[in-house]
């Protein structure tokens, strides 16, 4: 795919592209992801630094580096619960506005069943409002099926940090080494959510202390760094 | 010249902030981590108790500019002379004044027209150990008696919060003073002369010592002892021990805030601990002046970039997270209590306490009063026991002209170790 | 992240993401000025102040020494407008997004080493623009010949001036340009000169500005590409 060309690349904001380009012949529609818009002049403009990415058949988007959270609707999130508003829960969620939480959107709640949830507490859970120019809504159930799924109030022996939200997506990412190799190390259980929040539950504290450093560190690393650094680090 | 508050009102009216992001909720399952953490001896950058961050000094080109960075809180400090009248009261003396500005690029809820609670806090903070102490000779900035002096300006910017901002905002205050060089004045008649830095060398402001605060915060019902502590460690720590120190071990400021119920040998501990801090962090400042006063007569221009910064691929295991020769100082310590694990507290929970040798700078009146420094005859009556007229004055090897004041109470059950038996004069 | 370039731009030195607490920052050195500027955005507005189509933007400038005064509040309002121009304001409805601008060291041309700092701080934070804002300054510097027969001026263009040059200086002017075409956004000019004067310095700015530009490509190049694919 002539596309490919693209791939790759690095941009800065103010970089342009024709729709109606060589690379682009073959294809009626472009999907733009984000860090890329049109102008009126129908041509491509990137608006945010990173890696131009593309994806056959039409998928075009930017790779950024960014710290603060763009509520994006379907993204599985981790919130903490700040205040309580009636039928809703306030949910910080790092993003510019804080996303509701109705109070019956957990599983197996019922009026006379309140799930059992104050100030400062922790969940995850799927953001099924989102966009700009509403207040984003979070729920901890699966709409259609009414299951948790993993999601809910998160509790235990764990910590709770920040990263930033491109080194997320790359550990989730199904081509990203560290969480695998790490996990045939040492057993734990790790929650990513998409809003660059990530919760880590280790069997003792000086060794979730010791992933989450790691997991940090690999900020800026490639898959042969990761496992460079994972093999100093257990032989 | 309008005064300053008048100037700062007309600002305030001009500039009505907009925003404030949000401080990032936090969380319970945060707090009980680090608390459960810290019970275990784990710090969350993986560094020991009584372990510093690094730390970073840089100078810009003018004198009296400097940039502190430990780990990743971030403080500049600069320092400006002005010609102005002297104070009614101290007519032979100049001025120093301290200014600190907390801007929202330090930590999103802070207001740059409201200074707030940490802000004045850092001010006075300051103040206190830099100008009540002593610190900076005035007097030598008097040009002429009662109607002309100079006057210090001292702007400490902060730049990045990220907890245990009080040291290194005076890291930067002392270090940009010890730099700072005015300039050269000539008094011909009545003509008052104030020569370029190019006609004449510039003078340096005459430092007596160097104060530089060390916190130590306190956790888990005062168990657990930790030296500069993050912004998350500072969220669920008891409270803050902050001692401002010299290196020949003289205490110009004790402050300790917070929901704390130490023992005297806790107390005591952590100023022989600050002590050792002071002076390690008083070489590395006169290094780095030096460093810096060397290049500049290279003509090295280079300009304020950081000293060190620490790598992108940051090495994972806790060895790596050494400060400049720090190690040294841990079994320093270590050896300076006896039948005493440096980290593990448990000793000083028991409060046992093996030293025997009172420090030099404690005077003892009688079994439940001592104080630090010259004072006056003890007015209050003792338990009968030991007279209460007689005042001991403790052997010094070199004796203190600094004024201060703190009186420390002790338990009883400790032994009365009587130095010297001699009356005081008032 | 240094550049050394040919002409006389001085030493261009970059270091992002230099502050923890903000959403983007960077430390912007040209020649010997100084700025270090944190961006915080988008994130939430006082209702007061929201504006229900588009982001509200907030300078903030900060000197070294002193009160910020008129001067100070001059050239926040310029920096806010090339903002406004720059940022895809309406992606962000009901928020605000904050400049703080902290000089660190000034040795002349600061309004243009700040607006460069800003740019590269927005493009830290990832905040969506348009272009990347580029600034230059030229002072105009000129020896007046007293010749009986003829008066001849001779003229003298510096680009990025020092203090020293500023204060020889007859009149100084700040360009900023886009990015991608290189079009004006903005100019700030001070000091009496002839419009071929004027025009003189648009055209050695523009010249400049590719430069910068292309330092700012190398400085992004370097921080994004340890990526995985």
């Amino acid at each position: 795919m002539t596309g490919n060309l693209l791939d790759g690349k690095i941009v800065v904001p103010g970089d342009v592209f024709s729709a109606a380009d060589e690379n682009f012949k073959l294809v009626n529609k472009i999907k733009l992801g984000p860090g890329l818009t049109t102008n009126q002049a129908q041509k491509i403009i990137v608006c945010k630094s990173g890696t131009l990415r593309y994806k056959s058949p039409d998928t075009l988007w930017v790779d950024c580096h960014q710290q603060r959270y763009i509520p994006s609707k379907g993204e599985n999130v981790i919130g903490v619960i700040t205040s309580r508003q009636g039928d809703f829960y306030k949910v910080d969620i790092g993003a510019s506005d804080q996303a509701v939480l109705n109070c019956m959107s957990f599983e197996g709640a019922s009026k006379r069943n309140r799930p059992n949830v104050s100030n400062g507490d922790v969940v995850f859970g799927q953001l099924i409002v989102a966009n700009k120019d509403v207040e984003p809504e979070l729920s901890c159930i699966d709409p259609s099926s009414g299951k948790a799924n993993g999601m809910g109030i998160l509790s235990g022996d764990g910590i709770l940090f920040t990263i930033s939200l491109n080194l997320g997506r790359k550990l989730l990412s199904p081509d990203c080494v560290l969480l695998p190799e790490l996990g045939s190390h040492v057993s734990f259980e790790i929650i990513i959510g998409l809003n660059g929040k990530v919760a880590l539950f280790c069997k003792s504290a000086q060794q979730s202390v010791c992933i989450m450093n790691l997991i940090k560190a690999t900020e800026y690393m490639s898959n042969t760094d990761i496992m460079k650094a994972l093999n100093k680090q257990f032989f | 010249m309008m005064p300053i508050n008048l100037l700062l009102k007309l600002y305030k009216l001009f500039h009505g902030i907009t925003i404030m992001p949000r401080t990032p909720a936090f969380s319970k399952l945060e707090h009980e981590f680090l608390l459960k953490a810290i019970s275990t001896g784990v710090r969350l950058d993986q560094r020991d108790m009584l372990e510093y961050r690094k730390i970073g000094i840089s100078f810009g080109i003018d004198y009296g500019c400097c940039t502190v960075e430990i780990g990743e809180t971030k403080v500049m400090a600069q320092v400006a002379a002005e010609m102005d009248r002297p104070r009614e009261s101290r007519p032979s003396e100049g001025r120093l004044n301290v200014h600190v500005e907390m801007s929202t690029i330090a930590f999103p809820s802070f207001d740059p027209t409201k200074p707030g609670e940490l802000g004045v806090g850092i001010q006075r903070m300051l103040e206190r150990s830099i100008i009540l102490s002593r610190a900076v000779d005035l007097e030598a900035l008097c040009v002429r008696v009662g109607e002309k002096s100079w006057t210090i300006h001292l702007h400490v910017h902060v730049l990045s919060h990220d907890g245990n901002l009080i040291d290194c905002a005076s890291i930067a205050a002392i270090t940009a003073l010890k730099h700072f060089r005015y300039p050269d004045v000539s008094v011909i008649g009545q003509d008052i002369v104030i020569h370029t830095m190019e006609e004449k060398h510039p003078i340096p402001l005459t430092v007596h010592h160097m104060p530089l605060y060390v916190s130590l915060a306190f956790f888990k019902g005062c168990e657990r002892l930790a030296i500069d502590p993050t912004y998350l460690e500072e969220k669920v720590m008891d409270g803050k021990i902050i001692l401002s120190i010299n290196k020949h071990k003289e205490l110009c400021s004790l402050q300790m805030n917070g929901q704390m119920n130490i023992t005297k040998e806790q107390i005591l501990r952590c100023t022989e601990i600050a002590a050792v801090r002071a002076k390690t962090l008083t070489e590395l400042i006169l290094n780095a002046i030096k460093t810096d006063t060397d290049d500049k007569k290279l003509g090295k221009t280079k300009s304020q970039t950081v000293l060190e910064k620490s790598k992108d691929n940051k090495e994972i295991l806790k060895s790596e997270l050494t400060v400049n020769s720090q190690t040294s100082e841990e079994i320093q310590i270590a050896n300076m209590s006896i039948n005493e694990d440096a980290v593990t507290d448990d000793a000083i929970k028991n409060g046992h306490n093996n030293k025997t040798e009172k420090p030099y700078w404690l005077t003892q009146h009688d079994r439940q009063t001592c104080s630090i420094g010259d004072g006056k005859v003890n007015a209050w009556s003792g338990d009968g026991a030991e007279s209460s007229l007689g005042i001991f004055k403790a052997l010094r090897a070199d004796t203190q002209p600094e004024e201060k004041s703190e009186d420390e109470n002790e338990d009883s059950e400790e032994e009365v170790v009587i130095l010297d038996d001699s009356a005081l004069e008032t | 992240m240094d550049l050394n370039s040919s002409l006389p731009l001085g030493n261009l030195q970059c270091e992002q993401k230099v502050l923890k607490n903000t959403d983007g920052s960077a430390m912007y050195t040209a020649g010997e000025t100084n700025v270090l500027v944190g961006v915080y955005g988008p994130a939430d507005c006082k209702e007061s102040k929201q504006d229900v189509k588009q982001a509200v933007v907030e300078v903030n400038f900060r000197p070294k020494i002193g009160i910020p005064g008129v001067a100070e509040k001059y050239m926040e309002k310029f920096v806010c407008k090339i903002c406004e121009s720059v940022i895809l304001r309406s992606f962000h409805p009901r928020t605000a997004f904050s400049v703080i601008v902290q000089v660190m060291q000034d040795q002349g041309s600061l309004l243009s080493c700040a607006i460069n700092a800003v740019s590269m701080a927005l493009q830290d934070a990832g905040i969506s623009m348009r272009c990347m804002p580029v600034a230059v300054t030229v002072a105009l510097q000129k020896k007046e010949k007293e010749d009986n027969e003829m008066k001849d001026d001779s003229k003298k263009f510096v680009i990025s001036p020092s203090t020293k040059d500023e204060e020889e200086s007859v009149a100084i002017a700040t360009f900023v340009f886009d990015s991608a075409q290189y079009d004006s956004i903005s100019a700030y000019a001070c000091g009496p000169m002839t419009s071929d004067e004027y025009r003189e310095c648009l055209r050695l700015a523009k010249e400049a500005s590719k430069h910068i530009v292309r330092f700012f490509r190398d400085s992004v190049s370097r921080k994004v590409s340890t990526d995985i694919r």
